[in-house]
């Protein structure tokens, strides 16, 4: 389809990127780029977000074209990757005009990526649920994340469930933003700054009994520290208690 | 002892246990509880060898009455003793786990008294943990050989999944080396678990609130290598284990000398850890692609090629059998392919009908390493793949592991695959 000289600006919400899909449906034209960056020359139009309109996009995905197809959708936006916005419009342009599903259609170049770009967004929120590490400091729970996609909403609800009667924070040092439960409410707040407090010395003596869990379980005649690597890249390690020391 | 070195001792007495998965079952937290399990199961960790840490595994006592030849823990061992009260176990599972360290707690145990007074105890623990803190995180336990039926199936119902190790593969290497352990001590706890598990189900298909009884199923483990049983051996008890027992894994554990004995091998003995690799391989294959024990090995062929993986020797000796044509073949003949996958199978079936072709299984995800030179698309092979045993096995074996064969430096390219293969770990 032809580009039509012209970018959209929106307000970087999921539902404000479904109001530049039902734009671009609507007037029937693909824009040079859909951005929420403003330092741009290029012409753009301003794409308001109407919950309405993002309900109607979103509903449409679901009923025609599949919960899975959904899915991608928004782990693709979590992905916050420069360019990705285009993609999903594309993608969603493409699964519309030939109906079946993700996978029949595995072999055609846009969805090859788009599939692939979710995937490296869900492998991402699974590692957070595996190597994340919570600090207790008196009751209350603390823990500090480097993801390379926005995943505090995919985790959200499994640490909600997990630790339903806890206290916690989780905060995203990569996306400046947290995930906070307090009195079984949970919410994703912005922050732009977050100290981590002193550990206490109830604290450290888990860390350090964990730490001496961690280190005796090693069978140490089946060392094999690139199995290692493979399976908890290094750049985790910094926020993983067992390992934080060996970070370089 | 204080709570460190407790830690430490029956850490180390627990890490030749291999089974550290938390999977197989789903389970939501109740609003008054801590902890939710999910079906896939989460590592949370890696130790420096590269397994996943998904529970706290760790005996409850290695202060042991039996004397196995192979274990560390034996009677006769002059080791450091150590036992954790229940109090000391259930504290340590909900501390690790509310700091997201662990998916649950692996319990087992040396024979502490008796086999009754030590499954009384490990009751005693999770008892604490699953009523008192409310805990609805993973709980796998070892049942006790030789302990009352009606105590071992107690244990059940506060456990996910229940496991008894097996140990040796034959009844004759339990003699030798675990002389107070019998073939009917092992496998009796196995049936009573399997038999829980079935009565369970009706249980709670009339009963909905009936309490569940292991209900991520049981598992098992046997030592390689410590006797001298073949890979044959040892696939056919793997399969007849999960068609009579129904378990849900049976693991593989490359036996590391930890005492001198001279039934045993020689304490510099490196682990056999490829030969594990395969017997794991060959188990997927097994679970997963409809594979038979005596497909893979026959009396002829005892043991694994340790230079090949099991699936692509089956297919070079059974090269009558491809290539298969993915354009109309059916799943079960994809899924035989080297190299392709559950999931790539199922996706070459679901797109099949859009078109296939070389570079669209590439941006499938599908790697054509192996399966290219066992497919064709509308009767074309892939461009320089043949289907020819000495080519396949020249590209897939590869030169360097040739070049560390040929001794002498005349000797012809095939004949060293032959040496290669005679010189399985069988001929020791």
């Amino acid at each position: 389809m032809a580009r039509d000289n012209i970018m959209y600006l929106y307000d970087s919400t999921f539902d404000g990127l479904m109001n530049c899909i039902f734009e671009a449906f609507e007037q029937k034209e693909t824009p040079v780029d859909i951005s929420y960056d403003t330092h741009t020359l290029l012409p753009y139009r301003q794409i308001l977000t109407d919950t309405d309109k993002a309900h109607r996009v979103k509903y449409s995905i679901k009923a025609k074209l599949g919960k899975d197809i959904y899915r991608i959708v928004y782990l693709a936006y979590l992905s916050r990757e420069k360019g990705c916005e285009l993609d999903i419009l594309e993608f969603v342009r493409f699964c519309f005009s030939h109906k079946g599903n993700a996978s029949e259609n595995m072999n055609t170049p846009i969805v090859s990526k788009m599939f692939c770009l979710a995937k490296s967004v869900s492998r991402e929120q699974h590692h957070i649920m595996e190597f994340l590490r919570f600090n207790d400091y008196n009751g209350n729970l603390i823990a500090v994340i480097n993801p390379e996609y926005f995943v505090l909403p995919l985790i959200a609800s499994h640490f909600e469930n997990r630790f339903y009667n806890e206290n916690f924070l989780i905060f995203d040092e990569n996306h400046f933003a947290a995930l906070v439960h307090i009195e079984k409410r949970t919410e994703i707040i912005p922050v732009d700054e977050f100290i981590v407090p002193e550990f206490t010395e109830e604290e450290k003596k888990f860390q350090t009994l964990w730490k001496l869990f961690y280190d005796t379980i090693e069978i140490k005649q089946r060392r094999n520290y690139n199995l290692r690597r493979t399976h908890l890249p290094k750049r985790f390690w910094k926020n993983v208690t067992e390992l934080k020391d060996e970070y370089i | 002892m204080d709570i460190y070195e407790k830690l430490k001792i029956l850490t180390a007495a627990a890490k030749f246990d291999v089974a550290c998965t938390s999977s197989g079952v789903n389970r939501k937290n109740n609003k008054g509880g801590i902890g939710s399990t999910v079906s896939y199961g989460i590592c949370h960790s890696f130790s420096g060898d590269g397994r996943c840490i998904s529970l706290l595994k760790i005996l409850m006592s290695n202060d042991c009455v039996y004397d196995c030849k192979y274990c560390i823990n034996r009677h006769s061992n002059d080791i450091e003793r150590a036992t954790f009260t229940p109090r000391e176990i259930a504290e340590l599972t909900i501390n690790f786990y509310r700091r997201n360290y662990i998916e649950g707690l692996f319990l087992s145990s040396g024979v502490y008294i008796n086999p009754n007074e030590t499954v009384e105890r490990m009751i005693e623990t999770l008892k604490i943990l699953r009523e008192e803190y409310r805990f609805n995180g993973y709980i796998h336990v070892k049942a006790i050989p030789n302990a009352a039926p009606e105590i071992n199936r107690a244990l059940g119902f506060y456990a996910d999944r229940m496991s008894v190790n097996i140990e040796l593969p034959t009844e004759n290497s339990l003699k030798l080396l675990a002389p107070q352990k019998t073939k009917e001590s092992i496998l009796k706890p196995m049936d009573m678990i399997k038999t829980g598990i079935e009565e369970n189900k009706n249980e709670i298909a009339l009963y909905k609130h009936a309490p569940h009884f292991v209900p991520a199923g049981q598992s098992t483990q046997m030592i390689i290598g410590a006797t001298d049983e073949s890979d044959l051996q040892i696939l056919r008890l793997t399969e007849g284990l999960y068609k009579k027992y129904r378990l849900k894994r049976v693991f593989f554990s490359a036996y590391i000398p930890v005492v001198e004995n001279k039934l045993l091998p020689a304490i510099d003995t490196k682990p056999p850890l490829l030969r594990e690799h395969r017997l794991y391989q060959a188990d997927w294959l097994l679970r997963y692609y409809n594979f038979k024990a005596d497909e893979l090995l026959n009396e002829n062929n005892k043991y694994f090629n340790e230079y090949l993986d099991p699936k692509s020797n089956w297919a070079i000796n059974n090269l009558e059998r491809f290539p298969v044509e993915l354009k109309t073949a059916d799943y079960e003949d994809i899924l035989r392919v080297p190299g392709i996958g559950v999931t790539s199978a199922k996706r070459i079936i679901s797109a099949r009908k859009n078109g296939l072709s070389f570079e669209g299984l590439k941006r499938m995800g599908i790697v054509l390493k192996r399966a290219k030179y066992f497919i064709t698309i509308g009767g074309k092979s892939y461009p320089t793949a043949v289907l020819n045993e000495k080519v396949i096995l020249r590209d897939l074996v590869g030169q360097s592991v040739i070049n560390n064969n040929s001794a002498s430096n005349q000797l012809d390219f095939f004949e060293a695959i032959d040496r290669m293969k005679e010189n399985s770990y069988g001929k020791r």
